[in-house]
């Protein structure tokens, strides 16, 4: 299976909209919560070169996806 | 065809949507999405009955107790356009679907201001953000400014206060506006510092901000800091269709009903002239303009028998 990251806060909307999309698509993922996890946060900013969540890593996918982004996302995990 | 249509997805469609089933009539909501503006807010505090919750932790409620409820739902589309028809209104969506209604109420509420200055495009996300809540924790240690000092601006500030190292609030009258609780908040927290009479005129960085320009009384100055938080307030959005008057400001004119121009149109909530922009103000015009909708509908099909 894909390996598919998402950096996240508590608070961010478009970060639970993104999970439910995993979700309701049968995506399994691992979540860092930025706002706790230091080294996630880093990683995250130098990944995506921004500080806006949530940030997806999609496995294999040449781009980095910065927001609820569903043709990106439908995209990076061929749906 | 629907009795009514609700057309947003925050407070004020919610509240409408229960009171309008309750009533009886079978409503449709559209909304691009749920929530509205409260997702963007730390906490809420001031809400009748309920002490101390997230923002979108209330949100999430307001959605599962519209569920509770028969409510036919379309969500994930902006609706373009509502026009007159000879039984009631036509609700287009982006996409191009139609629906129709006796009734129709539009709680399409607001959306963030912009700054409209220099770099504010360039460095989104990589400095200016939006949401305190959602991209403050990125902040962490750094030093900031909230652009505003009203009510959001006030609230953010207190947050950011908890995250990051050093908050400035750049204000553009001589003293805070919003919540006087929150305003001592600021006022008591070592490291929040107000700069009256200050307006932002430019954003300045390389990968990522790094200064802002802004004016004080007139004079150039130059702020160092890594965050911008823009909490100017909304514009309302009322661009939705050509049968409501707004007024200067673009709000939705609305009568004692929560009547727009048409008889059997109402708009409620942010989008509205009328009342403060709280949530419990938006949930209340809710309410009413669904009890009047369920009149005006009774009414309008008792005629057509």
């Amino acid at each position: 299976m894909t390996d598919v990251t998402i950096y996240t806060t508590p608070g961010c909307k478009f970060c639970k909209k993104t999970k439910r999309f995993f979700k309701s698509n049968g995506i399994e993922y691992n979540e860092y919560n930025v706002a706790e996890d230091k080294e996630a946060r880093e990683e995250m900013m130098e990944k995506s070169g921004q500080k806006g969540v949530p940030v997806v890593d999609v496995e294999g996918y040449d781009e980095i996806i910065v927001g609820f982004e569903k043709g990106k996302l439908e995209e990076a995990l061929n749906l | 065809m629907k009795d009514l249509i609700i057309v947003g997805g925050g407070a004020a469609a919610q509240s409408a949507a229960i009171y309008a089933v309750r009533s009886g009539m079978n409503v449709l909501v559209i909304a691009d999405d749920y929530g509205g503006q409260i997702n963007n807010t730390d906490v809420v505090e001031n809400y009748l009955g309920i002490k101390h919750i997230s923002g979108p932790e209330l949100a999430e409620k307001y959605v599962e107790h519209m569920r509770e409820y028969d409510v036919e739902e379309h969500t994930g589309e902006k609706v373009v356009d509502i026009r007159k028809t000879e039984k009631g209104f036509e609700v287009e969506t982006e996409g191009g679907e139609l629906f129709e209604a006796y009734s129709t109420i539009i709680a399409t509420g607001g959306s963030r201001r912009r700054l409209n200055v220099p770099g504010e495009e360039e460095y989104r996300n990589k400095g200016v953000a939006y949401c305190a809540v959602c991209d403050g924790p990125l902040y962490q240690g750094e030093e900031v400014v909230i652009v505003g000092g009203g009510y959001a601006g006030t609230e953010a500030a207190v947050y950011m206060s908890d995250v990051a190292e050093k908050v400035y609030v750049l204000n553009r009258s001589n003293q805070l506006s919003g919540e006087k609780i929150t305003i001592d908040k600021v006022k008591q927290a070592e490291n929040i510092e107000v700069l009256h009479n200050a307006e932002i005129q430019k954003i300045l960085g390389e990968n990522l901000v790094t200064s802002i320009e802004y004016e004080e009384n007139g004079n150039k100055k130059e702020l160092d800091v890594t965050g911008v938080f823009v909490e100017i307030g909304t514009v309302p959005n009322s661009e939705i269709t050509d049968l409501v008057e707004t007024d200067e400001s673009g709000y939705i004119k609305v009568n004692q009903e929560f009547e727009a121009r048409e008889k059997g149109l109402y708009a409620v909530g942010d989008v509205n002239n009328i009342g403060a922009q709280q949530l419990v103000i938006s949930a209340g015009q809710g309410c009413q303009a669904a009890l009047n909708a369920s009149e005006y509908v009774k009414e309008v099909k008792s005629k057509s028998e």
